[in-house]
């Protein structure tokens, strides 16, 4: 038996990507793997790298659990010459790998590069998008990418713009206008300048996994700027979860950086809230500063927080910088075409927590 | 055993409802519960005319009855739901199925692992009652930490009426609004409210059932805030085998010290009333805890004067629902609201959508909400920024009161960038409960 030479050529090749349940906070969170995905116009064919013919049938339940059983997959690896030598499989071994991975980088692979870029700074936006691609049907994705904010995403950002394309192309989806060039935003780089002190405001993390990674984000944030202290600012109920981030990221900056790692729990006065209490505390330390503070919230502060904070910082002069932590995905393109080449396939994009600022 | 069938005609007229379809793109009417089963990312256009049935036992234990041939087109559309599956124990066919044989030799090599979960019966259900696609959908969800929430959702959107009159007083009954159930359903096959509130109970306490049998650490996994992922274990068991075995429930809400209460309306002939009163006080906080975060936004709003129309948007996270458009409406009858944006996010936008519908067919026209616009974004900090410069352009000159729930980096960005582009006429009101001196506010919204 040989291998299946591919006759189409698709219009695009997309790099390993990974599809993730909408709500981040899950610890598993992942719904699938794809490690090349074919976009063809009317359809997109999934690609699995593996190494021997037999192991492609052990996926199929994975794709079919993740509801792609009845798309066409297809099973390939860089070092497939072609032939099973008499042995007979069911499965769909590509031949055309080489000719795939350089479609993957395709005529410049700038683009592709700012592509992974921008998933990375529009993650949550993407994942949808990408989910769209694969599994809505053609009337809900025409329904959805018509929608005037969308349509507006479409035109500030060029992946967005990308994705849209992408869609009315598999989806066979006819537009009477094309999509807009998009307007070029100048991209501010997301740089912290001179903070000398991190806030960091820490409610309930209930999950261990989450914590871990909390505690490593904020290490390498910290590590990053070079601040001198981080404070953790939690209530009485978050104090354990405080203490356990504290014990973390305190001997891994102290060593590094000779930065201070403190935690203030936040006392209740009579007759008022938590809320208010938590964002004074939070305000308070940050006005205590001589120089820029950066205020950092982790996982689901309660919205009172946010709003107080929010109207407390009106003045634009304020040296009270606001940064958010979040899920984003990182792919190394050139060390995956680099171990494609090599003949190994274990590079994959992945997903960290990371901070943005506002 | 109780079965839940499920309603899906429109009591309004076609042309009316596919009018407003047109408007909030992204949704099909023929596709309407698969759009909700499947989070909205996938519809297989199917028209069906009932005969859908979910089978629910004391254990929790779900079994979705299927009743003709064409339920095969069903059953494949079900078996490949892309981001849930049914959590359903068993797909039963009913035997009288047409070209049965046919279809059971149609097997792909990976439709196999689902096939063992079909069965051929020949029983129905002993009783069945019509409950809306919300109601039927949260039954089959899953266990994860969302599919509670939709739990959740069904029983306040069955409770609506109920909740706005605690809340707000008779003044919300009287402006006469129709809940999310009554727009389902025509004539004899109207879902009926009590119908609807047991179907979502049983939902929700045969839910939490089989929740209570996945490892804890399992279902801790897919929580941050919450310290308690299942409570009460043992009084919702006791309350399923008490509504499979009486099948009626006439549940009211009502305002107590500890914050809004359920108890029940009438006694039944066992004479268990007060023992079925002490169940239901029991779960009042969880059911209803979330929904206090209204009676803040009266209080916010009661000092505040407005000079001719504002407009309002709400985040609409994960845990909202129809209910919450409703309260909002009963809520603002005394502003003079131009817009009302729901702002969704993806993980929240199939619940958005849904009752921005139920907004559009039903709210809208009261004037309560003004015209009610879906806006799809994403928890992004660079779309939320795109949003905040969207929502100022299109509330120029006007007061925008934003209702601020969802996830943290959308919440902020917007709070920050709505002060900055409006300068004075944006007024942020956090949609979480008032937080209490004695003890600490509850983290999630």
């Amino acid at each position: 038996m040989k291998g299946l030479e591919l006759q189409l050529e698709p219009k695009w090749v997309e790099p390993a990507f990974t599809l993730y349940y909408p709500d981040m906070v899950y610890s598993n969170p992942l719904i699938a793997e794809v490690d090349l995905l074919l976009m063809f116009e009317g359809g997109y064919a999934c690609v699995e790298l593996k190494r021997e013919a037999p192991d492609a049938p052990r996926d199929s339940l994975k794709y079919f659990v993740n509801g792609l059983a009845q798309q066409p997959v297809f099973y390939a690896h860089p070092e497939f010459k072609g032939d099973f030598g008499g042995m007979q499989y069911p499965t769909p071994f590509l031949t055309s790998l080489s000719k795939l991975l350089s479609k993957l980088v395709g005529e410049d692979p700038c683009c592709v590069n700012s592509m992974v870029e921008e998933r990375r700074k529009l993650f949550s936006l993407d994942n949808f998008l990408r989910l769209l691609l694969i599994y809505g049907s053609p009337n809900a994705c025409k329904g959805i990418l018509d929608h005037d904010f969308l349509s507006r995403l479409a035109n500030e950002f060029q992946l967005v713009r990308t994705r849209f394309l992408q869609i009315h192309k598999v989806k066979l989806l006819r537009r009477e206008d094309d999509i807009a060039r998009p307007a070029q935003v100048a991209s501010k780089d997301n740089v912290t300048q001179q903070v000398t002190k991190v806030i960091v405001m820490t409610p309930i993390l209930n999950n261990e996994i989450l914590r871990q990674r909390v505690a490593e984000a904020v290490c390498d944030y910290v590590l990053k700027i070079s601040a001198k202290s981080v404070i953790f600012v939690c209530t009485t109920r978050s104090r354990g979860d405080a203490k356990e981030l504290t014990d973390k990221v305190k001997p891994e900056v102290e060593s590094k950086i000779q930065a201070e790692v403190g935690m203030e729990v936040v006392e209740e006065r009579q007759g008022e809230g938590v809320e208010k209490a938590w964002a004074d505390k939070a305000l308070k330390l940050c006005e205590d500063s001589c120089t820029t503070c950066v205020m950092l919230f982790v996982g689901e502060v309660p919205k009172g927080v946010l709003v107080k904070v929010a109207e407390a910082l009106e003045s634009e002069k304020s040296k009270i910088k606001l940064a958010v932590m979040t899920w984003m995905p990182h792919l190394n393109l050139e060390k995956l075409m680099h171990d494609l080449r090599e003949g190994d396939v274990r590079e994959a994009e992945k997903v960290g927590l990371g901070v943005v600022d506002l | 055993m109780l079965a839940l069938e499920l309603a899906r005609t429109f009591s309004v007229k076609d042309k009316q409802l596919h009018g407003i379809l047109d408007q909030l793109k992204g949704l099909d009417g023929s596709g309407h519960w698969a759009f909700l089963q499947t989070h909205g990312m996938w519809t297989c256009g199917l028209r069906r005319e009932g005969g859908l049935t979910l089978e629910v036992d004391l254990e929790g234990e779900r079994t979705l009855h299927l009743h003709s041939y064409k339920d095969y087109e069903l059953i494949r559309a079900i078996e490949n739901v892309p981001l849930f599956h049914f959590m359903v124990e068993k797909l039963a066919v009913h035997k009288d199925s047409k070209k049965d044989s046919e279809e059971a030799s149609d097997v792909s090599p990976w439709g196999i692992h689902i096939r063992m979960k079909r069965a051929e019966l020949a029983t129905p259900p002993s009783q069945s009652i019509k409950v809306s696609p919300l109601t039927f959908f949260a039954a089959t969800v899953g266990f994860h930490r969302l599919a509670r929430s939709f739990r959740l959702q069904a029983i306040q959107s069955a409770l609506s009426k109920e909740i706005a009159k605690a809340l707000f007083g008779a003044n919300a009954e009287a402006l006469g609004y129709k809940a999310f159930h009554d727009l389902y359903g025509v004539g004899d096959r109207k879902v009926d409210d009590r119908d609807e509130v047991l179907g979502a109970f049983v939902a929700l306490a045969s839910g939490n059932v089989r929740t209570s049998k996945i490892p804890l650490k399992a279902v801790e996994a897919e929580l941050t805030t919450a310290r308690e992922p299942i409570r009460h274990v043992r009084i919702y068991k006791c309350l399923l085998e008490h509504l499979v075995k009486s099948k009626k429930l006439n549940v009211g809400v009502r305002q107590s010290d500890g914050g809004l209460q359920l108890y029940s309306k009438e006694g039944d002939e066992e004479g268990d009333h007060e023992e079925l009163n002490d169940m239901l006080r029991i779960i009042s906080r969880d059911v209803l805890g979330r929904l206090e975060a209204y009676r803040r936004v009266l209080e916010e709003l009661k000092n505040k004067s407005f000079d001719g129309e504002v407009h309002v948007a709400i985040g609409f996270s994960e845990q909202m629902g129809p209910c919450d458009l409703y309260l909002l409406a009963s809520l603002l009858k005394g502003l003079s609201v131009e817009t009302t944006y729901v702002l969704a996010t993806p993980l929240s936008y199939p619940m958005a959508a849904i009752s921005s519908l139920y907004a559009a067919l039903e709210l809208e026209g009261s004037k309560a909400l003004g015209r009610v616009k879906f806006v799809l974004a994403s928890e992004d900090v660079a779309v939320s920024k795109s949003l905040a410069k969207y929502l100022a352009e299109g509330t120029e000159g006007k007061v925008l009161v934003y209702l601020a729930s969802g996830p943290t980096p959308q919440v902020l960005t917007l709070c920050v960038e709505l002060k900055r582009l409006k300068r004075g006429k944006a007024l942020l009101i956090p949609l979480a409960p008032l937080p209490a001196t004695a003890r600490e506010a509850t983290p999630r919204s």
